[in-house]
C-alpha cells in the first residue's frame, strides 16, 4: 500500500513538475546574461499570455512573432525602407498575466538580462505604472501596442512622472481620445439628450476606470443622468446590473473591460431580459471571437486587420500559423518594428547599447504601417498627430462593421 | 423619510424588488451547492477543502466538452433536454470521481501519517494551484462559451411570470434544481445507512471507527457527493452565466467557503442559507446602492453576524474543555 502511495505521489510529483516547467517556459526563457551585439539583437515580447486576458495577449504575442519572422527573412514590411541595413532580432517571452505585481516581476528580470535592448509593453497600463519604472531604471526602451491610459505619456500626471518622456512609447492612441470619441458617439450617433439615463460601468481594474470616469464625465457635461457602476472582472453575473439599467430605462450601457467574454455575457444578460437601449463595449471588449451579439457596439484603436488592404498578406501568414486573429494584437506587430527600426539604427556602427536604442525608436518614421497609417513619436512618446478611435458595429453574422472611421 | 429620498422612483417598485430577489436567489443556489461540498468535508475531516472551487471548475468544462461534442447549443445532435442531462450527468461524475481522487491521494496519505492539521491545508491549497495550471495548460486560459442563449433559439432566457415573480426558464431551472438536489442529498443523509455513517463519523470518527464504521469509505463518500454537487454548480454556472476559464473556481470557491462559514460550517442546511444570503445580499447591494461597494456591504454584513453569532447561523459552538 505504501508503495502505491508513493509511486502516486511521485507521479503526481512528476506531473506537477512538467505542468509548472511548461506554465513558466516563456518567462525563464529571460535569463542568459551576455553582452548585447548587433548581430543578432534581443528584444523582449511581453503581454499577458494566461488568465483572463490571455487571448488578447497571446494574440499580440503571435504578431510579434510574425514581425519578427519577416523581419529576419528580409521580407518587405510596410514603413521599412529598402536601404535600412537589418540587425537581426531573438525575442525572449514574458508572461505578465495583466497583473501588475507580475509586470514588476517581470521588468526586474528584463532589467538583469544584459542581452535585452528594448521591450515590447506593457500590454496594460496598470502594468507600465508598476514595471515601467523597473525598466526604465534598466535604462531600457518600451513600445507598447495596448497601453492607452492618457496619464502615461503625460509627465505632469503621477504616471507620466515615474515613467519619464523617452522611455516609454505606444503606438495606438490614449484613452482621452477614445474617452471623448465614446461619449461623443453616444450623445451624437446614438442620440442620448440631456435628461437621459447612461449607465457607466468599469470592471474595477486600472484599465477601465480612468476610461470611464472620462466617459462618464463627459456625459455628465452634457446634462445626461449617469448611473456610474462598477463590477470585478472575476465576477460574471450581470443580473443585478442589467435588471438596474432596464429598470432606469438606461438609453445606452458603456461598458469599459479587457475582458470580451464578459461584455458578450452583459450584453446578453441586457437583451435577455428585455433591454431596448444601445450597448457600447470599450477597446479591451474588442474580440471578434468572444464577442458576437448583433448590434453592440465597440470602439477601437485598430481598424478590424482584416479590413486593411497592405495587412493582408500578413494576416494571410498568421491565421495560417496561429489561427484567426481578433485585430486586437496588430499594433504590437508596429510596436516590435518600431524597436526593430530603431536597434537597426542604433547598430549603424556596429555597437549597440540600451541609451542608443532609446534615442533612436524616438527618431524612428515609418511612412506606413500594417495599421494603414503612418507612425512616429512625439516627444513624450505618443504618435504624432494622434490615431483616432473607430467604431465598429456587430452585424447579424457577428462580424464587426465599422460605423464611424477614426 | 430620508432614506426613501435617496432611492430612485425605480428602486422603489415591487418587481424590481423582486426581479433582484430572483437574480439574488439564482447566485446564491450557486453559491450554496458549492458551500455544501465544504461544509460536509470540513464536518467530517475538520478540513477546509481548497481545491474545491476547481472541482467546480473541472466540472463546469466538463459540461463545456460534452456540450461541444454534442454539436454545441446552436445544433445540438440529440434533444436539449438530453444534451442538458447528458451534460449535468457526465460532469456531476467527472466532478465527484476528481474529489475522490483528490482525497485518494492528496489528503489520505497526511491522515494514515497523523500530519498536523496545517499539513492537509497546505494540500488543499496546492491541488488548488495544480489544477488551476493544469487546466490552464490543457484547455488554455480564454475563456470558453456554452453559449446557452443559443439553446432552442434563445427560449430557454425567455421569461415566465409565476405569481408575483417574473422569472427566466434559465433561472428557474437553476433554483429549481439546486431545491431537488437538496432534498436528495437531506434524504440520502437522514434516511440511507451510509447517511448515517457519515452523520456518526461527523459527530465522532474515532469512536465511529470503533463501533466498525468504515471511515475511509465514508470520507470517500462525502468527498464523492461533495464533488458531484460542485460539478452540478459548474454546469449550471456555465449554462447561465455562459463562460468557464480556469480561474472562476477560486473567485467562487472563496465566495462558497465564506458561505458555509456563515451558515455554521458542517451543517448542509446552513451551507445552503449562507449561499443564498450572499447572492441576495450581493444582488441587492448592487439593486439598491452600488455594484462598487458590493462586496464592502455584504462582507460588512457577513462579519457583523458572525461577531454576534461567531458559530454560524446552524453551527454548534465548539465544546470548552475546562
Amino acid at each position: 500500500m505504501r508503495k502505491a502511495i508513493v509511486v502516486a505521489v511521485s507521479a503526481v510529483t512528476a506531473v506537477a513538475a512538467i505542468a509548472a516547467s511548461v506554465a513558466t517556459a516563456d518567462s525563464s526563457r529571460v535569463a542568459s546574461p551576455a553582452a548585447p551585439n548587433c548581430k543578432l539583437a534581443t528584444v523582449a515580447l511581453t503581454g499577458p499570455y494566461t488568465g483572463p486576458a490571455g487571448s488578447a495577449g497571446l494574440d499580440q504575442r503571435n504578431w510579434g512573432r510574425i514581425f519578427l519572422t519577416n523581419w529576419n527573412a528580409g521580407k518587405a514590411i510596410p514603413g521599412v525602407p529598402k536601404t535600412l541595413k537589418r540587425t537581426k532580432l531573438r525575442a525572449v517571452e514574458a508572461d505578465t498575466q495583466l497583473n501588475s505585481q507580475v509586470a514588476a516581476t517581470v521588468a526586474v528580470q528584463l532589467r538583469s538580462n544584459k542581452d535585452v535592448l528594448a521591450v515590447n509593453g506593457f500590454s496594460g497600463s496598470q502594468e507600465e505604472v508598476a514595471g515601467g519604472p523597473i525598466l526604465r531604471r534598466g535604462g531600457l526602451a518600451m513600445v507598447s501596442g495596448s497601453a492607452t491610459r492618457a496619464s502615461l505619456t503625460d509627465p505632469t500626471t503621477p504616471d507620466g512622472s515615474v515613467l519619464k518622456s523617452g522611455f516609454f512609447r505606444r503606438v495606438v492612441p490614449t484613452d482621452k481620445r477614445q474617452g471623448l470619441t465614446d461619449a461623443e458617439f453616444v450623445l451624437k450617433k446614438l442620440g442620448v439628450k440631456s435628461g437621459d439615463t447612461v449607465m457607466t460601468v468599469d470592471q474595477a481594474e486600472a484599465y477601465s476606470v480612468p476610461l470611464i470616469t472620462l466617459i462618464t464625465q463627459t456625459l455628465d457635461k452634457a446634462g445626461v443622468k449617469v448611473d456610474r457602476q462598477s463590477q470585478p472582472d472575476t465576477q460574471t453575473d450581470f443580473t443585478a446590473l442589467a435588471n438596474r439599467a432596464i429598470a432606469q430605462k438606461a438609453k445606452v450601457v458603456v461598458f469599459g473591460s479587457q475582458v470580451s467574454s464578459n461584455a458578450q455575457l452583459f450584453f446578453q444578460q441586457l437583451k435577455s431580459r428585455g433591454y431596448q437601449g444601445d450597448f457600447l463595449g470599450t477597446d479591451g471588449t474588442f474580440n471578434s471571437s468572444n464577442f458576437t451579439v448583433p448590434g453592440a457596439y465597440i470602439s477601437s484603436f485598430s481598424l478590424d486587420i482584416h479590413d486593411v488592404p497592405v495587412a493582408k498578406p500578413y494576416v494571410a501568414q498568421f491565421e495560417k500559423k496561429y489561427g484567426e486573429t481578433i485585430s486586437f494584437g496588430a499594433p504590437s506587430f508596429v510596436a516590435v518594428q518600431a524597436i526593430a527600426m530603431g536597434i537597426s539604427a542604433a547598430c549603424g556602427d556596429g555597437k549597440v547599447s540600451r541609451a542608443e536604442v532609446r534615442k533612436d525608436i524616438g527618431q524612428v518614421k515609418m511612412s506606413n504601417t500594417l495599421l494603414g497609417k503612418p507612425v512616429s513619436f512625439d516627444k513624450f512618446g505618443d504618435v504624432v498627430g494622434g490615431v483616432g478611435f473607430t467604431i465598429f458595429q456587430i452585424g447579424s453574422g457577428g462580424q464587426y462593421n465599422v460605423v464611424q472611421k477614426g | 423619510m430620508q432614506l426613501v429620498a435617496y432611492f430612485q422612483d425605480f428602486q422603489l417598485t415591487w418587481s424590481y424588488f423582486l426581479d433582484q430577489l430572483v437574480a439574488g436567489l439564482t447566485l446564491g443556489s450557486l453559491y450554496g451547492l458549492i458551500a455544501i461540498g465544504y461544509s460536509m468535508v470540513y464536518g467530517i475531516l475538520k478540513l477546509l477543502n481548497f481545491a474545491h472551487g476547481e472541482v467546480f471548475m473541472i466540472g463546469s468544462y466538463i459540461g463545456y466538452f460534452v456540450l461541444t461534442w454534442l454539436g454545441g447549443a446552436a445544433d445540438p445532435s440529440i434533444p436539449v433536454a438530453a444534451t442538458i442531462v447528458l451534460m449535468f450527468l457526465v460532469a456531476m461524475l467527472g466532478a465527484g470521481a476528481l474529489g475522490v481522487v483528490i482525497e485518494r491521494f492528496a489528503y489520505r496519505p497526511l491522515r494514515e501519517k497523523r500530519a498536523s492539521r496545517i499539513a492537509p491545508l497546505i494540500s488543499a491549497l496546492g491541488v488548488s494551484f495544480f489544477l488551476q495550471q493544469l487546466a490552464v495548460i490543457l484547455f488554455g486560459s480564454a475563456p470558453k462559451q456554452y453559449n446557452a442563449f443559443a439553446f432552442d433559439g434563445g427560449s430557454l432566457f425567455t421569461s415566465v411570470t409565476i405569481g408575483p415573480f417574473t422569472i427566466q426558464y434559465m433561472q428557474l431551472f437553476v433554483i429549481v434544481t439546486t431545491l431537488c438536489l437538496m432534498v436528495a442529498l437531506t434524504i440520502f443523509v437522514a434516511r440511507t445507512q451510509v447517511g448515517r455513517a457519515m452523520r456518526a463519523t461527523s459527530f465522532d470518527l474515532e469512536a465511529a471507527s470503533m463501533m466498525g464504521i468504515d471511515v475511509d469509505r465514508v470520507i470517500v463518500v462525502t468527498f464523492f457527493i461533495g464533488s458531484v454537487l460542485a460539478g452540478a454548480a459548474g454546469v449550471m454556472n456555465g449554462l447561465i452565466f455562459q463562460n468557464v476559464t480556469p480561474y472562476v473556481g477560486f473567485q467562487v470557491g472563496l465566495v462558497a467557503f465564506t458561505a458555509a462559514v456563515v451558515g455554521g460550517i458542517g451543517s448542509i442546511p446552513g451551507a445552503m442559507i449562507g449561499g443564498l444570503a450572499i447572492g441576495i445580499g450581493r444582488a441587492f447591494s448592487i439593486g439598491y446602492v452600488s455594484s462598487s461597494y458590493q462586496d464592502v456591504i455584504v462582507f460588512a454584513i457577513l462579519i457583523g453576524f458572525l461577531l454576534l453569532r461567531p458559530s454560524g447561523l446552524f453551527g454548534t459552538p465548539a465544546p470548552q474543555k475546562v
